[in-house]
């Protein structure tokens, strides 16, 4: 997938639309997913995705290609995201486990329970609803490299850079959140 | 033995950031440490279960993305705008250069009038010649007259 996604940077770059499109495509549910799960939020997630593709597309242009454009798109998203956090005091967030309908359904239910939303998302399966309730009560840092590995796809080398720590830190922090989760998993597969 | 340093091991295996002997090495460990492997599957089921749970953005937002977003299509960059505009103008000034007229030239402006004043030395030069009864051979004046007035007409082509 990132050598097509290489390639198709370098033809969105180079003026392409259609190009820029299979790249929305290609990376855009990745993206949304790790924005969902990282801002809590599906308002906020939908003005992240909107703005990371828009710095993107500005950036575009003096892009260098050095092997993989996922790692520099999910950095770009997890640095907005923490901007979006940071100043997200006065805005109403939803969290997983908060009820966000009629009837007190949480968004984690929701994506649980395979009924499209509004939004008509592709939705998870019961199994994510408990594990996304063992993801909300991370450390923020053990959440953040789940979220980078996982739904970014981001190496351990890529998510110590986007973070700013050492490598070895990306990995017990990613050590500690696996163990973590493992009943939930565990469960799934039970 | 198991150890927190497999289970960082067991990470950079699966994500592929181990060399072929680092890998080698794990696989040797792995196949004498239960835990190592019951690691490893948690691993890996947290992909799998992380997959399924990718969530795709609304058509209409991917389509504000892209109407907001979408790169138009560049004829031409910047830098072989500017090098045409150069070659451009400095084409235009050659040949502004090479086109103009050419400028008479200041140190033939003398030859001007110069056949009339040939005749006119001839004529002078017969008078003188009869008026001192010279044995002059009219064949060298007339031939000193040719002379001049060859000289002349170069000069008046030049002119």
């Amino acid at each position: 997938m990132d050598d097509n996604g290489e390639e198709l940077v370098k033809r969105a770059a180079r003026g392409d639309p259609e190009a820029y499109r299979d790249m929305v495509t290609l990376y855009g549910p990745r993206l949304f997913s790790y924005l969902a799960a990282r801002l809590r939020s599906r308002e906020a997630a939908e003005d992240a995705y909107a703005e990371v593709w828009l710095r993107v597309w500005k950036a575009l242009p003096s892009y260098e290609s050095r092997g993989r454009f996922q790692p520099w798109l999910f950095t770009i998203a997890h640095r907005l995201s923490l901007d979006m956090l940071s100043s997200e005091s006065g805005r109403k967030s939803v969290s997983l486990d908060e009820p966000v309908e009629d009837g007190g359904v949480t968004l984690a239910e929701r994506v649980g329970s395979g009924e499209p939303g509004p939004e008509r998302e592709v939705l998870g399966r019961q199994e994510w609803a408990r594990a996304s309730a063992v993801l909300e009560g991370l450390p923020e840092e053990q959440r953040q490299t789940f979220l980078l590995r996982e739904f970014g796809g981001l190496s351990f080398s890529e998510i110590a850079r986007a973070m700013d720590c050492p490598l070895n830190t990306a990995l017990a922090r990613m050590r500690y959140a696996v163990l973590k989760m493992r009943s939930a998993v565990e469960e799934h597969h039970a | 033995m198991h150890s927190p340093e497999h289970e960082d091991l067991a990470l950079l295996f699966e994500s592929g950031e181990l060399d072929e002997a680092g890998r080698a090495d794990f696989e040797r460990t792995m196949a004498g440490c239960a835990e190592c492997r019951a690691f490893l599957e948690s691993v890996r089921a947290c992909h799998r279960l992380s997959t399924s749970a990718r969530l795709t953005p609304r058509p209409e937002l991917d389509e504000a993305v892209l109407e907001s977003g979408s790169p138009r299509p560049r004829l031409l960059d910047p830098w072989t705008v500017a090098g045409v505009a150069s070659s451009l103008v400095l084409a235009g000034a050659l040949i502004a250069f090479l086109g103009r007229p050419a400028p008479r030239p200041a140190d033939l402006a003398w030859s001007s009038g110069l056949e009339e004043r040939v005749a006119a030395a001839g004529e002078e030069l017969e008078a003188i010649s009869e008026s001192l009864g010279a044995e002059t051979e009219s064949g060298d004046i007339d031939d000193d007259l040719d002379a001049l007035e060859s000289a002349a007409e170069i000069f008046g082509e030049q002119g």
